[in-house]
């Protein structure tokens, strides 16, 4: 491996380690940054209440940021390889939408169907809502496998993917004016997206999850790196296509459903993060972006979650507005790029 | 006598459809040799793409058999036929941010292991396969910065690195300028000679595969293929029969096409070879045929002069080819 790589991975690395104790240090509440090295090594007796908070909510908040971005990265970077598209995202292909449908039904039947407002329900609503996203998300997924198996161009994938997208916001429109408003609030709530609502046990689960899915995108780099060439070129050195593009987008697919069943939707991570690698690694070598789009991934996401809850703002930013704040115009100045070096050529 | 590499049996090539199929090419019989250059010529939409596709073993043959090496190519696995036959395709890769050296190294993937790691036997290979072609100045350069001609170069390294018997190369000189075109060819033609590798390719390029290419196939959907060697095919006048229309006609002499010019006049051409030649040709494109006998034009040229007599009119002399003709259709 160059010499550059190497350094450029050490130097995300430590900024992630930067960023990590920045997210512990700072929030709404304010503690003094040695307390909170302190509590972070349980090395004093220190406040309860700030032992608490750093503890029960903004470590594991950490960790959640660090373990979604790393996963929307990758999910990121395996479709814009399968589909040979820049702007192939987990968003794009509606995955994204097939899990917020799957939340809208169960937070917004809940009230008109059985009765009771899921919002009111406590921990049973937030795994009711988990199983709905996580089901939503498969199922979308499911389809477009199915569907990817027929259809020949991945543009045709693409646009059946924003269509699904389309059709599932439509749903949600309808179920929407069915429901009470108490239950569309919870659902609005879930679809800003957030680092922070996954606690307890749910938190470790997920991180849990998390930990065994993403060495797993390690197990397809050569596959990755075949398809590169257009599936014709990758055939004939003997990769078995449909195998391969079964595997790439139900592995991502995965991803993309855990995350945003926990997180809810987080739009433009997995978009821009894997251009922001190639830009940064001058290289389309998945041995190579595979462990900088965990590294890369992990770091935006705390980047983003840090601006979502800089002090002297109440309460927390949607994230999803911070990644959409912070992605676009990373994806718009790599593309901006591309084009310059097309013309200088 | 070449061994024959690839032997093809009553083949049909096509698309299976759910309920029909649909037929391109009825009934081919051939053997493709090692060793030697192979030509498909044929106008759009013969199926040479589709003959292609379907020895690459990217279609399965609606009939018939392709035996590859013994082997019917349907008994190859996956890896095996990677290791068999090498492909260079028309479509363009969009490929960046790698380098030329990375993307000839994706062909040892047959060779490779699970991580797709190059050992020092596969950089060997990749750097051979950069000697025979000729690109070590590109090695280092990205896909995207490189021309036509350079990629389709990169594509025959990558197939060459592959280190296959066989090697299908879909119109390898469309898009190429002319020397490009001539380059890409005789470096095909090398690896036949020197490798022994069976190179069959399809293209357009009709005058440049009768020069270099050891054999030709002919396609057409309605004649079906004729196979022979350049002369032989135009001996049996099948060479004509497939590419002459209205406009071009087959120079027997000379062993390549030439567009029929249609004739008003006629003078009496005489002088000094080659500058003689040069100017019947030039006679020809504007309409004039020229004759041995007497006439009421005639031209007589020489290294410095050009000089033209006409009845009824004064002789003048001319240093230039152009202002010769303007005065004669003046």
């Amino acid at each position: 491996m160059r010499r550059s790589v190497i350094s450029n991975m050490l130097i995300i690395s430590a900024l992630i380690v930067v960023l990590f104790l920045l997210n512990v240090a700072l929030g709404s509440v304010n503690i003094p940054t040695r307390a909170a090295w302190n509590i972070l090594w349980g090395t004093a007796d220190q406040d309860p209440i700030w032992t608490n908070i750093i503890l029960k909510s903004r470590v594991p908040q950490t960790l959640v940021a660090i373990v979604a971005g790393a996963g929307l990265a990758i999910s990121g970077l395996h479709m814009q390889t399968v589909f040979r598209n820049p702007l192939a995202g987990p968003s794009v292909l509606g995955i994204c939408s097939g899990a917020s449908l799957g939340v809208a039904f169960v937070v917004l039947l809940s009230g008109s169907i059985g009765g009771v407002a899921l919002s009111r329900m406590g921990f049973a609503g937030d795994i009711a809502l988990t199983v709905g996203a996580i089901a939503g998300a498969l199922a979308v997924m499911t389809l477009i496998v199915y569907v990817s198996q027929r259809v020949k161009g991945n543009v045709t994938l693409l646009i059946i993917g924003v269509m699904i997208g389309y059709v599932a916001n439509a749903i949600i429109g309808v179920l929407k004016y069915f429901s009470v408003e108490e239950d569309i609030r919870a659902y609005v709530v879930w679809g800003l997206g957030s680092f922070s609502r996954v606690s307890g046990n749910q938190m470790s689960l997920f991180v849990t999850m998390m930990c065994v899915l993403l060495p797993l995108s390690f197990l397809l780099v050569k596959t990755l790196n075949l398809l590169l060439l257009g599936d014709q070129y990758a055939r004939n050195l003997g990769l078995n296509i449909k195998l391969a593009r079964l595997q790439v987008i139900s592995y991502s697919g995965i991803l993309v459903a855990v995350v945003t069943a926990y997180c809810g939707p987080i739009n433009f991570l997995g978009l821009a993060v894997p251009h922001l690698c190639r830009a940064v690694f001058r290289t389309s070598d998945h041995r190579i972006l595979t462990p900088a789009c965990v590294l890369m991934g992990a770091l935006f996401a705390l980047a983003c979650s840090l601006i979502a809850r800089m002090p002297g703002i109440e309460g927390a930013l949607p994230v999803n507005s911070v990644t959409a704040l912070v992605g676009a115009p990373v994806v718009i100045s790599v593309l901006f790029r591309r084009r310059k070096e097309d013309t200088a050529e | 006598m070449k061994q024959p590499t690839i032997k093809i049996e009553s083949l049909s090539t096509g698309y299976r459809g759910k309920n029909n199929v649909t037929i391109v090419a009825h009934n081919i019989n051939a053997t493709i040799h090692g060793g030697e250059l192979t030509c498909l010529l044929g106008p759009n939409g013969a199926g040479k793409s589709t003959l292609l596709r379907t020895l690459s073993a990217f279609l399965p043959p609606v009939e018939g058999s392709i035996t590859i090496m013994g082997r019917n190519l349907r008994d190859y696995s996956d890896k095996e036929l990677a290791k068999a036959i090498g492909v260079v395709l028309t479509e363009k890769t969009d490929l960046r941010n790698m380098s030329v050296e990375d993307l000839i190294g994706l062909g040892r993937s047959p060779y490779t292991g699970f991580w797709g790691n190059l050992h020092d036997e596969d950089r060997q290979k990749v750097a051979e396969a950069i000697e025979m072609v000729g690109i070590e100045p590109l090695k280092d350069r990205m896909i995207q910065t490189l021309s036509d001609g350079e990629r389709q170069k990169v594509m025959i390294a990558k197939a060459l690195a592959q280190e296959t018997p066989v090697i299908f190369l879909d119109e390898p000189t469309a898009f190429l300028d002319f020397p490009s075109k001539v380059e890409i060819m005789q470096l095909l033609r090398n690896l036949t000679r020197t490798m022994g590798k069976t190179i069959f390719l399809s293209t357009h390029d009709l005058e440049l595969a009768i020069q270099i290419a050891d054999t030709i196939w002919l396609m057409d959907r309605n004649k079906g293929v004729s196979i022979g060697s350049p002369e032989d095919l135009a001996i049996q006048g099948t060479l004509g029969e497939y590419f002459v229309r209205k406009g071009i006609k087959f120079d027997m002499e000379r062993g390549m096409f030439r567009i029929e010019n249609e004739y008003n006049r006629c003078v009496r051409l005489t002088g000094e070879e080659p500058i003689r030649s040069l100017i019947e040709k030039a006679l020809n494109r504007n309409g004039i045929s020229v004759i041995d006998s007497a006439s009421d034009i005639a031209i007589d040229v020489s290294s410095d002069r050009i000089k033209l007599e006409q009845k009824d009119k004064e002789t003048v002399e001319f240093t230039s080819v152009s202002e010769m003709l303007n005065s004669l259709f003046q």
